[in-house]
């Protein structure tokens, strides 16, 4: 007597359809791939830099005086005839860049210290601790960070308790300056985290290799550690200088001093939204060359 | 926007006659709106700092004595400030509306503003901002929204507001409707929803903004006594001296050809100027 072997339910081979599709994705590896991201590089494209697009051509496009409604398809050089005719926007322009370079150069000098001695020198247990301290601030909301800032600077702040003792005027609320503090502190942590990691993965050997080699500590220092970590260094800095570039929250609440973001928020708020898409593409242009540089330092594998 | 028939609703003969048919939201007779609250800009001050001021002189011409600590509201439109004094102060520039100026009233604003930048004022642009400056005494005078006072009286801090005697910008707020709403009945409901006394009280007394009528006026005088008074609400002269916000037009506004207007554009880009260099 024989019996036919019926699979039970669930394990059963999937039926016609079913069966010849997944025939055909095992046969064309390339095919799976692609449906796999159809949907994430689906929303990048059209969600991401779709609207980005958009928004860029507006820079391009006419608008009505009274109503302020941008004129699709209306094409104009307006903007960029207004941005560049007027000085006040290379002003503030440049005024962004030099805080941002200066936010960048003082969070790398701040991190680096921070960053070798959590991965070179202290104890597992302390490293944990370390790194705790440094992630913690990331999961308070950036307003509270800011306005606590705005309770040191600001008159009877703790700046001025802490300096008036001394016969010194504190500076208040409207210093630029306050803008280049408030900013590397905010984004210390992004500079710490890649140079620790860089760190990290210098191998013990290399350090004793260049020490039996005869070099001091200071020599090792520049012809091993910093080679080595440097592209670490850049990848910190990406974040320091675009995050600063793009920031007008922090300029607008602890200083005067008006950034790209803010004449970009000005004017799409009440005033001419050409010009600020417009203006919007030169954060843009510089973050792609700072990134197509940043690319030949090798610091994207750092990231 | 949707034109809105006033008679459909059932509050709306009870707001006040000189919140009705204003430019901002009628035009050739057809009301695109009903009022929600108006409120003026105000010039407050520290008692403790500083004398009551009267004029916003204590601003403008004597800035200098206040130099550092001058609160200012950091927006394009406060150039019609500059310009409704110069109204009052050089009739010569034959200032009508500050909001519709030709190029020579609107230099000359712009030339006091710069005056006024020269003493270092604190520029505001978020109202907490503000008031933690006023509160903190990093600013002693400036320009005000009723909301602030109202907020910082309510902390005890030694902060009054007057409306100067050059009169004052202000605002007045009216619910619209888009044109091809989709339900546009449920919009309608909520605007006489909105006009009705309770919710107008309650709405007007949170913002610190003039209730609409006498109904909502007794609605507000329980959930905060002296609200319509100290808001001027029934007060149709103290009005006559508020110029609310409206938009900078080539047209001037108005039906002459002869003159031209600077426009919003030029405003926004004037008081990046003051501020960017």
């Amino acid at each position: 007597m024989t019996t036919t072997a019926v699979p039970p339910e669930g394990i059963r081979p999937p039926d016609g359809r079913l069966r010849r599709t997944a025939a055909w994705l095992h046969a064309h590896p390339g095919a799976q791939v692609r449906l796999l991201l159809a949907g994430p590089v689906g929303w990048m494209v059209i969600a991401y830099i779709g609207s980005l697009f958009i928004l860029l051509l507006g820079a391009f496009w006419e608008k009505d005086a009274f109503t302020g409604q941008v004129e699709p398809f209306a094409w104009s050089l307006d903007a960029f005839d207004s941005l560049i005719s007027n000085d006040v926007y290379r002003t503030i322009a440049l005024r962004t860049i030099g805080i941002a370079v200066a936010v960048t150069l003082t969070d790398a000098i701040l991190a680096f210290p921070i960053a070798y001695f959590m991965a070179r020198v202290a104890s597992p247990r302390t490293r944990g601790i370390l790194i705790v301290a440094i992630l913690l601030p990331l999961w308070a909301a950036y307003l509270v960070k800011v306005y606590a800032w705005r309770a040191i600077l600001q008159g009877n702040g703790i700046l001025e308790w802490m300096l008036t003792p001394f016969g010194i005027d504190a500076p208040g609320l409207g210093q630029l300056l306050n803008s280049w503090v408030v900013l590397s502190y905010l984004w210390l942590p992004y500079m710490i985290l890649p140079i620790y990691a860089g760190l990290e993965r210098i191998p013990e050997s290399l350090l004793e290799a260049s020490a039996d080699l005869g070099a001091r500590n200071g020599t090792t220092f520049r012809r091993v550690v910093l080679p080595i970590v440097f592209p670490a260094l850049v990848a910190g800095s990406i974040f320091t200088f675009s995050l600063t570039l793009g920031d007008y929250i922090t300029p607008d609440l602890v200083s005067d001093a008006k950034f790209i973001g803010n004449v970009i928020y000005d004017n799409s708020s009440l005033g001419n939204l050409p010009l600020a898409a417009a203006f919007s593409l030169v954060p843009i242009v510089i973050m792609i060359g700072y990134l197509l540089v940043a690319r030949r330092l090798g610091a994207f594998e750092s990231l | 926007m949707a034109p809105i028939n006033t008679d459909i609703f059932e509050n709306y003969e009870n707001v006040f006659a000189d919140l009705k048919d204003l430019p901002h939201n009628t035009v050739d007779g057809v009301n695109y709106g009903v009022p929600h609250g108006r409120g003026p800009n105000l010039l407050a001050y520290n008692t403790d700092e500083t004398d009551a001021p009267t004029s916003w002189s204590v601003i403008f011409e004597d800035g200098a004595e206040h130099a550092g600590d001058i609160s200012v509201y950091d927006s394009s439109i406060f150039i019609a400030d500059a310009a409704l004094y110069l109204k009052n102060t050089q009739p010569d520039l034959g200032i009508e509306d500050p909001y519709q100026l030709t190029q020579e009233q609107f230099d000359a604003a712009i030339a006091l503003l710069e005056e006024l930048d020269a003493n270092d004022p604190l520029y505001w642009a978020d109202y907490t901002d503000q008031i933690s400056s006023y509160a903190s005494g990093d600013v002693v005078v400036g320009t005000t929204w009723p909301l602030q006072v109202n907020l910082l009286q309510a902390d005890g801090a030694p902060i009054e507001a007057i409306t100067p005697e050059e009169g004052t910008t202000g605002w007045s707020d009216t619910w619209m409707m888009y044109s091809e709403a989709e339900h546009p009945n449920c919009m309608l409901m909520w605007m006489d929803h909105m006009m009705s006394p309770e919710a107008n009280a309650q709405a007007t007394v949170w913002f610190g903004e003039a209730a609409t009528s006498p109904q909502a006026c007794e609605a507000a005088e329980e959930l905060s006594p002296g609200h319509c008074e100290a808001q001027h609400a029934d007060d149709a002269e103290y009005w006559e001296r508020i110029w609310y916000w409206s938009t900078p037009q080539e047209s001037c506004a108005d039906e002459d050809d002869a003159t031209t207007c600077v426009t919003q554009d030029d405003w926004v880009e004037a008081w990046t100027n003051i501020r960017g260099g």
